[in-house]
């Protein structure tokens, strides 16, 4: 697994581009040429940014080629850079947190941020760059929190603020007038505006439809004699006689203040045209280039603190990115993709009251994954409430979950509060709901649809808020079918489906979870056992699972308390697992057929690659490994096969 | 005492030092052992002063090494409160150095040991001479910030910035210090004047025109009134009333220091 960082700097035509979101359509076509792993394509003007995270990163000249063929970048490239690792990592975070020395955006953030929420939502960026981008937002706050460094003016528009600040004080009392009008003047009107400016007069012709939207304390001249004298700042865009005008009539007023004029001319007219006077500070373009240069200079005191800062978050999110924690969410470990889409999907519906179906062979953390959305849900802080719908007698049920009034049947002897309404402003987890008789289906769904209860034996109907995650290891739909489950509950439970795949069909993640166990039972044990024998890995990641993770927590548990040496051996393992053939798991070509005797070679790879990915349950990664072949060329097979990936 | 008087103006040196280096690195407000040591340099000195009052039955202004070190002590303390009012520290490293230049004059010039005139123990008197130091103290501070707006202003008038562009305040911050001083001096300097105006015809009749010391005093009084009025009645600002402070301070130190040496007259401590 790699981190790549591919940067774009674009011609002068690109920087004239306003900033931009790609539409969803455009980055599903550049996912095509991104598979298998994460990725976060961010265009700040004049730049076009792209991450990836995963196991095959595309050549800087493949990357710049997807860009252009997916239509996101148009402009021809100034200059392109590939960073890798730690740099791709430094590099993000110094871009993202407005602290690269070359590109101090102050909007870098902004555009990170809703590129990321766009790639997150479209399920592009994942774990990885959620990480990432999260370190990038400390950075940015700590930068400005504990440090000078984004206090210096290193841009046009807040050098001259700062100027005009050491000149004239308090901002809000002054008045700054535009002679002419450029996009320089514009920039420098929307920082003054922001440190609070009293009025804005602009004379010169500027387009009906910008007038039309001047903001608040602005008015438009036509003729530039008919700005007022008692002006504060002069941005001065064209060479005007009615500036010396203006100065002259300001030398004859009682009461002078000073006068910061710019010269946005471009060609410093003013600055050779007028005499220096007490009054009057008078800066071109090149003196404003001037200021940031020096505030350039002075900054370095403060880079020192800074890098720290950002050598600290790289190191931070790299630890983790090169540790196994990068496939830890709330208990749960995964490296497979899709237990990293689950991950997001859980943390994305946690906060939401919406009601979750789970499903998935027993043992395969159905619970677990209840437990992470209750956690981190807003009623994460009260008591997680679990009840097994096949464990409890039919006839106590309705009482256990809904509760019962006294008297309500025999041995009722006095009120009992069921688990929905002690479970109030909480979650209840369901497990077993395919088990729910059916007469309790309908009162679940009655409380599903109206947020109400009737204890048995009661009258009267409370209402309760409650969130209801269910969890099945059957097939609902089949049951409905059968008509063994209310189709109307089943699919008010299944607002949002999560279904959790097989140990077998991830088995990537086996010895990541192997080694987790190992560690927790070993200390738990107080064992001196650091990993497994090579032999026992391999029969552990060739065996079956059927029971999925607790069966193989179990196995561990087991393997643990037997071992004697630092490793756990073949011979420490439960028989079924140790005599399972290693071979035995990976899929093989059927017995070839007399007619499938003239088969080509290419038939017979797409016929094997076909029949591996459907003995592996179409799942790219078990397939690609069997295969001995990467996810990107599995993937380019099947579209040469007519099949498209999703 | 006077080891007591040398330690006093070895505190106010380091607090310079820090401060200076807090200047340096632009660390605004300042860190914690400038303010500390300052704080210990005045309230050192102000003890001492007090010692002195106590052990002399009196406040110390009988000679000039006196007066120099009650006048300091009072702009120290009208300084020290108004850097935390502000909370700008970026002015103590230039306002430290004035203070210890003067505390070393006054450890160098000799103490008269004789009696000292009766006139001095006459509260009237205390409060003409302390009203007095009180506006030389917020001249002194107007002067001070004076010479900073003058630096700055022409730093960012010839668009060459260097030391004092990130290190210091605003420019009407410095102005509205240096006005404030201004008027603050001149309504102790009214009272003081008034004062010794009122001794003067008790004590010497109108013979003390011809001191020259009161004399130069009353120009001082003029060319501060003079910066008073011009920027309330002719809008005056910026450079002009600064160079206007800074002159006005320069003659006041031609009159505390200089005229004391060259001239005799009755208006004589030493």
């Amino acid at each position: 697994m790699a981190i790549t960082a591919y940067l774009f700097r674009l011609d002068a035509h690109g920087e004239a581009e306003p900033p931009r979101l790609p539409s969803a359509d455009v980055l599903h076509g550049l996912s095509e040429h991104l598979p298998g792993g994460e990725w976060l394509c961010v265009c700040p003007p004049g730049y076009c940014d792209l991450y990836y995270s995963g196991d095959a990163p595309p050549s800087l000249p493949n990357a710049a080629t997807m860009l252009r063929a997916a239509g996101i970048m148009s402009a021809t490239v100034a200059e392109q850079q590939q960073e890798d690792g730690k740099n791709a990592v430094s590099g993000f975070l110094r871009i993202a947190a407005c602290i690269a020395d070359k590109r101090d955006n102050p909007h870098n953030i902004e555009f990170y941020q809703e590129a990321f929420v766009q790639a997150l939502e479209l399920g592009f960026a994942g774990p990885v760059f959620q990480n990432l981008f999260s370190k990038a937002l400390q950075l940015f706050e700590k930068v400005r929190a504990e440090t000078e460094f984004a206090q210096f003016a290193v841009r046009t528009e807040t050098a001259v603020r700062e100027l005009a600040g050491k000149i004239l004080g308090d901002l809000s009392r002054s008045t700054v007038c535009v002679i002419g009008y450029n996009r320089t003047a514009d920039g420098i009107l929307a920082e003054l505006r922001q440190a609070g400016i009293r009025a804005v007069h602009i004379a010169g012709d500027i387009p009906a439809a910008t007038v039309a939207v001047l903001p608040a304390r602005t008015t438009h001249v036509r003729q530039a004699d008919a700005l007022p004298s008692d002006m504060d700042i002069l941005l001065a865009c064209e060479d005007s006689p009615a500036v010396e005008k203006l100065l002259v009539n300001r030398s004859g007023r009682r009461r002078s203040t000073p006068l910061l004029l710019f010269d946005l001319t471009g060609n410093e007219v003013y600055c050779r045209k007028l005499r220096e006077r007490d009054d009057l500070y008078l800066y071109g373009n090149a003196d404003i280039r001037g200021v940031i240069d020096y505030n350039r200079t002075e900054r370095r005191h403060t880079l020192q603190a800074v890098e720290r800062l950002i050598e600290q978050a790289t190191t931070e999110f790299y630890t983790w990115f090169r540790s196994d924690q990068r496939f830890e969410f709330a208990g749960m470990l995964g490296s497979d993709s899709r237990m990293q889409r689950i991950f997001q999907l859980v943390e994305r519906i946690a906060p939401t009251d919406i009601t979750v179906l789970i499903d998935g062979e027993s043992g395969t953390g159905k619970e677990l994954v209840a437990k992470a959305i209750h956690r981190m849900s807003t009623r994460g802080q009260r008591q997680f409430y679990t009840v097994n719908c096949g464990a409890i007698p039919e006839n106590l049920l309705e009482s256990e979950l809904f509760g019962h009034v006294r008297g309500a049947f025999t041995g009722a002897m006095a009120d009992k509060q069921g688990l929905f309404e002690a479970a109030d402003n909480s979650t209840v987890f369901l497990d077993e709901i395919g088990e729910l008789p059916l007469h309790l289906q309908v009162k679940l769904l009655r409380f599903l649809q109206e947020g109400e209860i009737r204890k048995v034996g009661s009258n009267t109907t409370l209402r309760l808020d409650v969130r209801v995650i269910a969890a099945t290891n059957r097939t609902l739909a089949d049951m409905v079918e059968a008509g063994l489950f209310r189709s109307d509950l089943y699919y008010r439970l299944n607002v949002i489906q999560i279904t959790l795949p097989p140990l077998r069909e991830r088995r990537g993640d086996i010895p990541l979870m192997a080694g987790h166990f190992l560690h927790r039972f070993a200390q738990k044990m107080h064992r001196d056992i650091a990993h497994f024998s090579p032999e026992a890995m391999q029969a552990l990641v060739s065996y079956n699972w059927p029971g999925n993770i607790r069966e193989l927590e179990n196995v561990v548990e087991r393997a643990v308390a037997l071992s004697i040496g630092k490793a756990v051996s073949l011979y420490n393992l439960p028989e079924p697992v140790r005599t399972h053939a290693p071979t035995s798991e990976i899929p093989h070509l059927s017995a070839t057929t007399a007619s499938e005797e003239y088969l080509t070679l290419k038939d017979i790879e797409k016929k094997h690659i076909l029949e591996t990915l459907e003995s592996c349950n179409w799942n790219y990664e078990s397939a690609s490994r069997y295969l001995g072949i990467g996810r990107t060329t599995l993937w380019r097979k099947l579209r040469e096969y007519g099949y498209s990936p999703e | 005492m006077h080891i007591v008087f040398w330690i006093i103006i070895l505190l106010y040196c380091a607090a310079w030092g820090l401060y200076f280096r807090d200047f340096y690195q632009r660390r605004n407000p300042a860190s914690m052992p400038s303010q500390l040591v300052f704080s210990a340099a005045l309230f050192g000195h102000i003890l001492h002063l007090g010692a002195a009052t106590v052990q002399l039955g009196r406040i110390p202004i009988a000679s000039l090494s006196e007066t120099i070190s009650t006048f300091v002590a009072m702009t120290a303390a009208i300084y020290w409160v108004q850097e935390r009012r502000l909370r700008n520290y970026s002015m103590s490293a230039f306002i430290l150095p004035v203070f210890i230049a003067m505390l070393i004059v006054s450890a160098l010039t000799v103490r008269p040991t004789g009696p000292i005139p009766a006139i001095l123990h006459d509260v009237k008197f205390e409060i003409h001479v302390l009203s007095m130091l009180i506006s030389y103290g917020a001249f002194t501070v107007s002067f001070i910030v004076s010479m900073l707006f003058l630096l700055l202003s022409r730093e960012i008038q010839q668009r060459r910035l260097g030391l004092f562009y990130r290190r210091l305040p605003s420019l009407p911050f410095f102005e509205q210090i240096s006005n404030a001083s201004v008027t603050l001096g001149l309504a102790f300097a009214t009272l003081g004047l008034g004062m010794g105006t009122y001794f003067a015809l008790q004590v010497w009749r109108f013979s003390f025109f011809s001191d020259p010391k009161i004399i130069i005093a009353f120009v001082n009084y003029l060319i501060y009134l003079l910066h008073l009025g011009g920027r309330e009645l002719a809008g005056w600002h910026g450079r002009r009333t600064a160079i206007i402070s800074v002159v006005g301070f320069c003659w006041l130190l031609f009159s505390f220091v200089v005229a004391s040496m060259l001239f005799g007259g009755e208006h004589n401590f030493l």
